[in-house]
């Protein structure tokens, strides 16, 4: 991950949300290159008790990328994440950046939301079968839920028990979400419990529809980068 | 309102006077009732009409487990009077009325009940052939008992998943002792009660002690249970079903709940069932435990002058808590030989009430229009179903009866629990519980409180223990022996006149049963769809037990053998919003289905993509389309093909997995060229098709159809797991989008771009790949000709792929492109002869029926379908899809699926069909008898008014034969 594609990529890079974003009243920024929404305006009181209650924050424009291959555990341990990750679990790296197994050949490697350092170099997708990249930034959207209510909210939309009591903090469950396929992934912003929900791209309005729908009966609300930060 | 005096009405809050209308009539209820107790209080006795005889029906159980109570409020039918809280405006009626409440001309079916045997209808109606379906009318109105509204706007309903180590189902004194000691040893419990309160029978039984003792008892339980971190208590949320792997669904107010627990802890309790005897049905007779709700929970006392029925100790507590409460008692009847208190019984006695022993009521004396009753008839037991002809009349207005239970286990046998006859409780008791639960208090036949308290903390210790918290033993319980004296054995007593009601919901009787025995339908499963007992909406709660003791005895059978009927889920009725609930509809978009928006698109599906029909407004949307298909033709057209399937292959074995997976060879495909794809099922039918690009002498990019994409993608999975081949598979249909720029303009206006492909035709010629930079954007460029014209379909990272349409549109600006939607592709590639597969072939059409032999490879060895398809190819084609031409273009134009006919027989059907503006003509493909397929042939299609038109075998590519323009 040492040639830098990532900022050339930002140029035509087009969110997949902009309008349902713009129409909530978005205020955009960028970040590394990337345009990411700040926020919706809120107080940043309303911010905390958003976070803490329940919050939905769309991530997708942020790096990641798909690692395939016989050669992926020399892949962790070459990037720093350590020799073995077992199936369904997640590692992070110091600097932020996570690392899932979802199969035994096959990773998901997230960008640390707060301070962007993914860069993926453009041959990775062009290796050969022991190893190489696939573009998750493209075929997957990545939203994350956060706050003490998103397992209950979650459990309107999965058949998973993701209650932290027992679905430990870097825990994956590949599961469906409201009829569509997921990766989640339970997490935490600061101290706060959340969970990282990546599927399909071409499912992105549609699940960010349905999520907003699912949080309005928990007086959830829509969060930008901006929490990330504090 | 007629009501008892505090502290009688633990439910009520009487600063807080409600009102509500009732059948048209207003009334005034306390906060807390239900719409049964504050009609009660209200001298409102009559709730609705019975199913079958419209016979006067009030509340029952008071607790929402028999039909009797059913009324409709608003547009929801058939709603427990007596679990509807009372709220201010509330407005009901009664159910199943013909006329009014009070004079219902439906109860003429009484007067004519010995015309109306069971089954009567399956004898009586199908004679002479034909006349059914005019009876059929008259039944169809007089079946149900609410009323739908089928302008009813949607309600909004809900779902939502829920889990538990411990599930307790019931939260009575059983009930909240499983809970707690389930909690305590460490597991989180889900306490679930449909009650309002939890408690259970703490709420109004008597335990045979003081109530404040019971009341003290129930509110330290109820404390500890609020006060624990690790239960949730669900109230108003009853369980329907129970499902493998202790799957239940918990129906609350507007929400399913689908709770997954470890262990599931049955504490339903049991339901009092009546006593058999000649107008054991009308308003006014209730059993003992409902007598408790109404004095304890709502301050209503269930009449003036109350008569007492028992077979056990409940009947002597039930008249205890009347006479404290002040009711006048007329009767105590003990159906045992000896007092089963017999310390109570000379009390009342002593206090002037009439007391009988071995004694039965054999009929309840029913006021004018059987509204209520008068009095009861009263008399000596003399043997099974046999009284002593000397009866004594007792003149009260309601009747309470305590005779036995039977165990609200339905649920269990949901999951795989059997229910049996156990002679020595003479009551039904579950016998194989489901895997992974326990049962507890009642449901399980223990009755003393101690007994009940004991059941509930060892069932929870039994639970917890099975889901690894570490728990003592504790005390195991036998059999309690309060169990055997709490059921009579038969408390059936046939009346001379009839009208002994067995199933108040489908008003049978003593003599249906008997009859369906001698008719042959004695099995109880026969029994009970021959005469419907037990298909109520009670679900035979209350009249399983005696129908089963009916049928037995007249089969001459011990109880022990009967077969019992099956449970099936819902134990009760659930709305179908509830079941429906919150609708997921995923839909799939590509990245520019914005700009599609924007630009006027209509959108057509295709699986679940939403892809541009075709763009512009409503208004000529053929002249819309045509206009789409004119610019593809004479300029330039860029259309979304993003929803095409996309599949990377990479290994040295991937050309080797495509030769076996498809039937075309791609062993030998150079790098940088594309080739057609066809794939066959194990069958030898066609299954899908696309296109392979060679990237690599190592590496394919395939695309697949539209909505083929996932099924292909997952027989890849399975059929490289079985041969293991060193090839890797990974699903981009997401990773990549795709446009399709096709017209004589589109090279003109593709080398606007920023790029470093060599766009010329020398240099990227037909069917030829390249991979590049394109506005900054990896690309995969192919040239494609499915819609006959010069073509580079252009392969993107998704959320890059918008800003190359734009640019693509912007730089076509000039030479007129337009977006092109599927209605015009769809005639573009028509014209050219293109199938689509699933469109023009079906799950049987082979290779060769489709004109695609050439893309089959028998020769390079096995491939799927491979097999099968030589033996089907040496057997010869039964049919041929050809291109036809319709004779007369100017008069009616077949649609897809019309038949093509040959005299009066059957000869294929229409696959496609448009009218080309290009080819001035209307063009289809068809299928035909192969004798039909030879060019210049002429055949009929029979069209939707079965007029029939004339076609014309024609060779394809109707357009541009030779292939010159998509090679440009």
């Amino acid at each position: 991950m040492s040639v830098d594609a990532t900022s050339k990529r930002q140029a035509s890079y087009r969110s997949l949300l902009v309008q349902q974003h713009d129409s909530a009243g978005a205020r955009w920024r960028e970040v590394n290159g990337l345009r990411l929404v700040k926020d919706f305006g809120e107080s940043a009181d309303d911010r905390t008790s958003l976070l803490s209650r329940l919050a939905l924050i769309d991530l997708s424009p942020l790096p990641r990328v798909g690692i395939k291959g016989r050669q992926t555990a020399a892949w962790l341990a070459a990037h720093g994440f350590g020799a073995h990750l077992n199936n369904n679990r997640g590692r992070l790296h110091e600097d932020g950046k996570l690392a899932v197994r979802l199969a035994a050949n096959e990773l998901l490697v997230l960008d640390c939301p707060a301070r962007p350092v993914l860069q993926i170099d453009n041959a990775l997708f062009h290796a050969g079968r022991e190893c190489y990249g696939v573009r998750r930034q493209d075929s997957h959207y990545w939203f994350a839920v956060a706050g003490f209510e998103a397992p209950a909210m979650l459990a309107k939309l999965c058949g998973v028990d993701l209650r932290p009591e027992h679905f430990d903090v870097l825990q994956v469950g590949q599961t469906q979400l409201a009829r569509t396929s997921a990766v989640v992934v339970r997490h935490r912003i600061g101290q706060i419990n959340a969970y990282y929900i990546l599927g399909d791209s071409s499912y992105t309005v549609y699940m960010w529809g349905v999520i907003r729908d699912a949080i309005r009966e928990y007086n959830g609300g829509l969060l930008g980068h901006a929490v990330l930060l504090s | 309102m007629n009501r008892l005096p505090a502290p009688w009405g633990s439910r009520l809050d009487r600063d807080r006077v409600v009102g509500f209308r009732f059948e048209g009539r207003g009334y005034q209820a306390l906060a807390g009732d239900t719409l049964a107790s504050a009609l009660q209080a209200n001298g409102q006795r009559l709730l609705s009409r019975s199913f079958k005889y419209h016979r006067p029906r009030g509340a029952w159980s008071y607790c929402g487990l028999d039909a009797n109570s059913y009324v409709q409020v608003g547009d929801c039918p058939s709603v427990h009077a007596d679990e509807l809280e009372v709220h201010d405006g509330l407005e009901a009626t009664a159910q199943n009325v013909w006329g009014s409440l009070q004079r219902d001309y439906g109860a003429m079916a009484g007067w004519l009940a010995r015309f109306l045997p069971v089954g009567f209808y399956y004898r009586a109606f199908f004679r002479p052939r034909g006349i059914w379906k005019y009876w059929e009318k008259l039944f169809r109105r007089t079946a149900g008992l609410g009323k739908i509204e089928t302008a009813t706007p949607p309600g909004e309903y809900d779902k939502q998943y829920l889990f538990a180590d411990v599930a307790v189902i019931g939260a009575g004194p059983a009930g909240i002792s499983a809970a707690l000691t389930a909690a305590d040893a460490g597991a989180s419990v889900l306490l679930v009660d449909q009650e309002p309160q939890p408690g259970g029978s703490l709420n109004y039984a008597r335990f045979q002690r003081q109530r404040s003792a019971v009341d003290a008892l129930c509110g330290s339980l109820l404390q500890r249970v609020e006060a624990h971190d690790r239960i949730r208590l669900l109230t108003r949320t009853c369980c329907t079903g129970w499902f493998a792997d202790n799957w239940l669904a918990l129906c609350r107010g507007n929400r399913m709940y689908k709770l997954r627990a470890g262990q599931v802890i049955l504490s339903t309790g049991s339901i009092e069932q009546p006593c058999v005897f000649r107008n054991n049905d009308l308003p006014g007779i209730i059993p003992a435990s409902a007598a408790q709700r109404m004095v304890r929970l709502y301050a209503v006392s269930p009449g003036h002058r109350v008569s007492i029925l028992t077979a056990n100790q409940e009947g002597y507590d039930v008249a205890q808590d009347l006479l404290e409460a002040g009711v006048e008692i007329a009767a105590v009847v003990d159906m045992n030989e000896s007092p089963v208190d017999a310390g109570a019984f000379e009390m009342f006695k002593g206090r002037g009430i009439r007391t009988f022993c071995g004694s039965t009521v054999t009929a309840a004396l029913a006021a004018r229009g059987k509204r209520a009753i008068t009095g009861i008839s009263v008399a000596r037991i003399t043997a099974r179903e046999c009284v002593a002809p000397d009866h004594e009349r007792v003149d009260c207005d309601s009747l309470v009866t305590s005779i036995g239970y039977a165990p609200l286990a339905q649920l269990a046998c949901h999951s795989g629990g059997a229910l049996i006859y156990d002679d020595e409780i003479h009551s039904l008791r579950l016998a194989r519980r489901p895997a992974a639960s326990q049962i507890c208090g009642s449901v399980n036949h223990v009755w003393t409180l101690e007994s009940v308290l004991c059941d509930g903390e060892r069932s929870g210790r039994r639970a917890a223990g099975a889901m690894g918290f570490k728990v003592d033993d504790g005390p195991s319980i036998e059999l309690d022996p309060a169990a055997q004296r709490m059921n009579h054995p038969h408390p059936v007593f046939p009346h001379p006149k009839g009208k002994e009601f067995v199933d108040f919901d489908e008003d049978q009787t003593i003599a249906d049963l008997v009859n369906a025995v001698a008719d042959g339908f004695g099995h109880p499963e026969l029994a009970k769809r021959y005469s419907t007992t037990g298909m109520g909406p009670s679900q035979g709660r209350t009249s399983a037990l005696n129908a089963l003791r009916i049928i037995q005895g007249a089969r001459a059978e011990p109880l022990k053998s009967a077969g019992l009927t099956t449970q099936r889920p819902p134990l009760r009725a659930v709305p179908f919003g509830l079941l429906a609930g919150r609708l997921f509809e995923p839909e799939r978009l590509t990245p520019m289905h914005g700009w599609h928006k924007a630009h006027g698109a209509r959108f057509m599906t295709a699986g679940l993509w939403q892809r541009p029909g075709r763009y512009g407004g409503d208004d000529t949307p053929a002249e819309k389309i045509a206009t789409e298909v004119a610019a593809v033709r004479e300029r330039a057209g860029l259309i979304d093909v993003s929803t095409l399937g996309g599949i990377e292959l990479r290994g040295p074995d991937a050309a080797l997995f495509l030769n076996r997976m498809y039937t075309f060879t791609y062993l030998k495909q150079p790098v940088g060229r594309t080739r057609y794809l066809l794939m066959t099922d194990e069958s030898g039918s066609v299954a899908d098709d696309g296109v392979a690009c060679r990237l690599a002498p190592d590496c394919f990019y395939i695309t697949t159809t539209t909505t083929g994409a996932d099924d292909v993608y997952r027989n890849m999975l399975r059929r490289n797991a079985e041969w293991g081949l060193d090839v890797e598979l990974v699903n981009v249909t997401s990773v990549y989008a795709a446009m399709n720029i096709a017209g004589p303009e589109a090279r003109r206006i593709i080398e606007q771009l920023n790029s470093d492909i060599d766009w010329s035709a020398a240099s990227f010629p037909y069917l030829a790949a390249r991979q590049g930079v394109v506005e900054g954007i990896e690309t995969l460029a192919m040239r494609v000709g499915f819609v006959g014209e010069m073509g580079f379909e252009l392969h993107v990272p998704w959320c890059q792929a918008l800003t190359l349409w734009e640019r693509l549109m912007a730089c076509g600006r000039d030479c007129g492109i337009a977006p092109v939607g599927v209605e015009a592709q769809r005639i573009l590639r028509l014209e050219k002869g293109h199938i689509i597969v699933g469109q023009d072939t079906d799950g049987l059409t082979m290779p060769a029926e489709a004109g695609l032999e050439w893309a089959v490879k028998q020769h390079k060895g096995y491939f799927v379908g491979g097999p099968a398809l030589a033996q089907r190819v040496a057997m010869g084609v039964s049919r041929k899809l050809v291109g036809f031409r319709l004779l007369d273009a100017t008069g009616v134009i077949p649609e897809e699926c019309h038949l093509v006919m040959r005299g009066n027989e059957i000869a294929g059907r229409v696959t496609s069909v448009a009218r080309s503006a290009a080819l001035e003509a209307v063009v289809g493909l068809a299928y035909v008898l192969p004798e039909q397929a030879k060019v210049d042939t002429v055949f009929e299609i029979k069209v939707g008014n079965g007029q029939r038109v004339q076609a014309q075998t024609v060779s394809t590519p109707f357009y541009d034969p030779d292939n010159q323009r998509q090679k440009m």
